[in-house]
C-alpha cells in the first residue's frame, strides 16, 4: 500500500517537474536541478535490489561518511547536519540524508551508504528501536563503525551488542530543561520583583512542544521539578502545546495575555520558535517593549538559542535561552568516525570522555545563554 | 407555532429547515456562549479583536482555497506555497540592523518589491497547477500533491543554506510587522490593520464571485463543467486563472504571515491547506463544487478561530482540544450534507 502511494506520488512529482522544466520561467530556475538531485535519493526506496550498481567510491580519494538525520524539519537536526558537513571538509565525503521521519526510508539510505563503501555511519535514528537493524547492517558490511547522535539508544543491551558503536548526544534526559529551570531559579533570586503578587509562588505558563515528540514531556516536567526541588512553589496557570510553532504559540498566548495579563510571572517555552511567538503576543499587549526596563514585564525563556532569540536576549525582551551545541556535536561525531576508521582511539585528540553508564556516549553539555554570554551562542553561527 | 408559520407567510416554512439553513451561524453562536459561560472574562473587546485578527490571514487563504473547491478542484499545495512565499519574502524583508541576515548586503527594500516577487513566482506556479488540471486532466488532488512536494523541496533548499543554515529567518523589518500587529484608532476602538486588509479582500472577493462574469463562470463550471463548456465558457482558461489567482492570494497572505509571526522557516504554512479546506467545508462549500458563498467561508474560518482561541482561553486539556475540533467539523459537515441532500 505504502509503496503504491510512493510510486503514485513519485510519478506525479516527476510529471510536475517535467512540466516545470518545459514551461519554466526564470523565476524557478532551481527546479530542474532539484529533480535530478531528488531522483537518485528517492529511487532506492523503490528498488533496493538495484543498489550495488553504483560502484564503490572510485572517484574520490576521501573515504565516505554515511550520515543521516531523522528529519530536516527538525531545526537542531538540520543544524547538526550542517555541522557534520562542515567538520567533514577534507576528511570525508559526505552527503547528509534526510530520513523524512520514516524508518524504512532511513534504512534504505543506510543500505545505499554501505553499498557505496562508507567508512563509517552516523545517524540520528527515526525510531530508536530500529537500532538493532542498523547495527546488523553495519556488522554485515564488515564491522563498519556506527555513531548514533541526537536520539540516544537507551537499551544498554543493544549498545553493548556491537563493539564499533558510539553515541554523541546532549547531556541528560531532561533535554536542557534542568538548565532552563536553574536559569529561572537564578532569575527569581536576583529579581525579587518577579513575584508580582508577592505570594511567594511562581505563576507559570508552560508552553510545551508537540506532544508526540520525545523531548516535549520531559522538558515540561523537568523545568517544573527543577524549580520545585529548589523550594520554590509553582502555580501552573496554563500548560498547553504550541506544537513547536511560532504562529501557534503566539495565538495561544494572545488568549492567555488577555486572560491573565500581569498575573503571569514566567512563560516557559520548550523551544525558541515558540518563545518568539509568545514575545510577539506579549508585546502586542504592551508588555516587554522597553526590554528588561519595561514598566510591565513578563519574563519569557526558551531553548535553542536561535540567532533571532539572541538579539531578544541582548535587548532584554526575553530573559534567556539554552544552547544545544550542534557545532561541537558535529565536530565530535566526525572526529570519532575519523579516529575509528583510522584504527585510533575513538576520542583521540578530543576533550571529551565517554559516559561511564555503559551508554558509550559522549555528552556535550547544554549551556545557559543570558545577556552576559550571548557571544558564546553567537560563535555557533559565525564560525 | 402555527401562528409563527402563518406570520412568516409561507406554507413552505418550517423551523427545521430554517435552522438547517442557518445552522452554521448557530454553531458559532453556541460556541461563543459556551465559552462565555465557562469563562465570563472571555466577553471582552480584546478577545474578539484577537479572534478577528487571528482570522484575517486565514480568511484570505480560505477564500483562495474555496475558489479552487468551487470549480471541483482541490488545492493541497496551499500550505507549502505559503511556505515558499514566506521564506522568499522574509529573506528580503530583514531589517538592515539584524545581525543574521540572509543577504547581508541587500538594502532594505520597499515592501512592495518582495510582495511583487512572490506574487509573480506564485502566480506562475499556480498556473502550472492549473495547466496540469485543466489541460493535462491530472486529477487536482494529484497535481497539487505533486506541487506540494516540489514546493517544499524548493523552499527547503532556499531556506537551508549558508551562511546561517536552517534557522528561522528572523529580524523582519518593522515596516511590515507594524502593519500586521498594530492597529488604527477609529472612534473609541482600536482596529488592527490586518482586519481592515482582510475586510478589503473579502469585499473584493464578494464582488468577484457575485458581480462579475468570472464569478458566474466559476459557479457554472463548478455546477456542471460540460454545460458550461457547451454554453461558451472557456473552461480551461477560467480553471487556470482560478489556480493562479488562488496562488496570488497565497503569496499575499504569506507576506502578511511573515509580518504577523515575525519570522519564516520551511515549516511556515505547514498544514494550512487542511485548515483552509476544513473552514470552507464547515462554511458550506460543497466538495463537489458549485456551491458556496464568501460569507459562509468567512464564518467557517471564524468558527475555527473561536474554537482554537476559546479552548485555549478556557484552558481545555490539549488532547481534548483536538477531539473537540474533530467533532465540531464532523457535526457541521453532517448537518450541512443533510441540508443539500434534502435539496436534491
Amino acid at each position: 500500500m505504502r509503496k503504491k502511494l510512493i510510486s503514485v506520488m513519485l510519478t506525479a512529482a516527476m510529471t510536475a517537474s517535467l512540466l516545470a522544466g518545459c514551461g519554466s520561467e526564470p523565476a524557478q530556475e532551481s527546479q530542474p536541478q532539484e529533480t535530478t538531485e531528488a531522483a537518485p535519493e528517492q529511487a532506492p526506496a523503490q528498488e533496493e535490489a538495484a543498489q550495488p550498481e553504483e560502484a564503490p567510491a572510485d572517484n574520490g580519494e576521501l573515504p565516505i561518511l554515511g550520515a543521516g538525520i531523522y528529519s530536516s524539519t527538525d531545526n537542531f537536526n538540520s543544524y547538526i547536519a550542517k555541522a557534520i558537513t562542515g567538520a567533514s571538509d577534507g576528511v570525508f565525503q559526505v552527503n547528509v540524508d534526510d530520513g523524512q521521519m520514516d524508518q524504512a526510508t532511513q534504512l534504505n539510505q543506510i543500505d545505499t551508504a554501505l553499498a557505496k563503501g562508507a567508512a563509517a555511519i552516523c545517524v540520528s535514528v527515526v525510531d530508536i528501536t530500529a537500532a538493532p537493524a542498523i547495527i546488523q547492517k553495519c556488522q554485515d558490511a564488515g564491522n563498519v563503525p556506527i555513531i548514533f547522535f541526537n536520539k540516544e539508544i537507551t537499551d544498554k543491551e543493544v549498545v553493548g551488542s556491537y563493539d564499533n558503536l558510539y553515541q554523541v548526544t546532549s547531556t541528560g534526559g531532561d533535554y536542557g530543561a534542568a538548565i532552563q529551570g536553574q536559569m529561572i531559579i537564578d532569575y527569581w533570586e536576583a529579581h525579587p520583583e518577579m513575584d508580582k503578587n508577592g505570594d511567594g509562588k511562581l505563576q507559570m505558563i508552560n508552553v510545551m512542544g508537540d506532544p508526540g515528540h520525545t523531548a516535549s514531556q520531559p522538558r515540561a516536567d523537568y523545568v517544573e521539578s527543577t524549580i520545585t526541588d529548589a523550594g520554590i512553589e509553582i502555580e501552573v496557570l496554563e500548560r498547553d502545546t504550541g506544537m513547536w510553532d511560532t504562529a501557534k504559540a503566539k495565538e495561544k498566548m494572545d488568549a492567555w495575555v488577555s486572560k491573565y495579563g500581569d498575573e503571569i510571572e514566567i512563560v516557559v517555552c520548550a523551544n525558541d520558535a515558540m518563545a518568539l511567538g509568545v514575545l510577539q503576543s506579549v508585546e502586542a499587549a504592551g508588555f516587554n517593549l522597553e526590554g528588561a526596563d519595561s514598566e510591565q514585564y513578563i519574563p519569557i525563556i526558551g531553548i535553542d538559542a536561535l540567532p533571532e532569540m539572541l538579539e531578544k536576549i541582548e535587548s532584554g525582551e526575553v530573559i534567556g535561552s539554552v544552547l544545544q551545541d550542534a557545532s561541537t556535536q558535529g565536530k565530535v561525531i566526525v572526529a570519532i568516525a575519523h579516529n575509528v576508521s583510522q584504527g585510533k582511539d575513538p576520542l583521540d585528540g578530543l576533550d571529551f570522555e565517554f559516559d561511564t553508564d555503559g551508554s558509550k556516549a559522549v555528552r556535550v553539555p547544554y549551556a545557559a545563554i543570558t545577556a552576559e554570554n550571548v557571544d558564546v551562542a553567537a560563535a555557533n553561527y559565525t564560525e | 407555532m402555527e401562528k409563527i408559520r402563518k406570520a412568516l407567510g409561507g406554507e413552505q416554512f418550517s423551523l427545521k429547515s430554517f435552522l438547517m439553513e442557518k445552522i452554521i451561524y448557530l454553531v458559532l453562536l453556541v460556541l461563543i456562549v459556551v465559552v462565555i459561560c465557562i469563562e465570563p472574562r472571555f466577553l471582552s473587546i480584546i478577545n474578539f479583536r484577537n479572534i478577528l485578527a487571528q482570522s484575517s490571514t486565514r480568511i484570505i487563504i480560505a477564500l483562495a482555497a474555496g475558489m479552487v473547491l468551487m470549480i471541483r478542484g482541490c488545492d493541497l499545495s496551499t500550505g507549502r506555497m505559503i511556505g515558499l512565499a514566506a521564506v522568499i519574502s522574509a529573506s528580503m524583508l530583514q531589517s538592515a540592523s539584524y545581525a543574521y541576515r540572509m543577504y547581508p548586503n541587500l538594502a532594505e527594500l520597499p515592501i512592495i518589491v518582495p510582495l511583487l516577487v512572490v506574487v509573480v513566482i506564485c502566480a506562475v506556479l499556480g498556473m502550472l497547477s492549473g495547466i496540469c488540471v485543466a489541460v493535462l486532466k491530472v486529477p487536482p488532488i494529484i497535481a497539487t500533491l505533486a506541487m506540494q512536494l516540489v514546493l517544499y523541496g524548493a523552499s527547503s533548499i532556499y531556506f537551508d543554506r549558508e551562511p546561517y543554515g536552517a534557522q528561522p529567518i528572523g529580524g523582519i523589518t518593522n515596516r511590515i510587522t507594524d502593519i500586521c500587529i498594530k492597529s488604527i484608532k477609529i472612534g473609541p476602538i482600536q482596529i488592527p490593520y490586518l482586519i481592515i486588509i482582510a475586510a478589503i479582500v473579502i469585499a473584493a472577493m464578494w464582488i468577484l464571485w457575485n458581480k462579475t462574469k468570472f464569478g458566474k463562470y466559476m459557479y457554472a463550471i463548478g455546477g456542471n463543467p460540460e454545460a458550461a463548456q457547451v454554453s461558451g465558457v472557456n473552461v480551461v482558461k477560467i480553471q487556470i486563472s482560478i489556480y493562479a489567482l488562488a496562488a496570488i492570494l497565497y503569496a499575499f497572505a504569506a507576506v502578511l504571515e511573515v509580518g504577523r509571526i515575525g519570522s519564516a522557516s520551511n515549516t511556515t504554512g505547514n498544514g494550512y491547506e487542511m485548515d483552509a479546506i476544513a473552514s470552507c467545508v464547515v462554511g458550506g462549500v460543497s466538495m463537489s463544487g458549485g456551491i458556496g458563498t464568501v460569507g459562509g467561508i468567512v464564518i467557517g474560518v471564524l468558527i475555527f478561530t473561536v474554537i482554537n482561541y476559546g479552548l485555549s482561553f478556557v484552558g481545555v486539556n490539549m488532547y481534548w482540544q483536538f477531539i473537540v475540533k474533530g467533532l465540531i467539523i464532523l457535526l457541521a459537515v453532517v448537518i450541512d450534507m443533510r441540508k443539500y441532500a434534502k435539496r436534491k
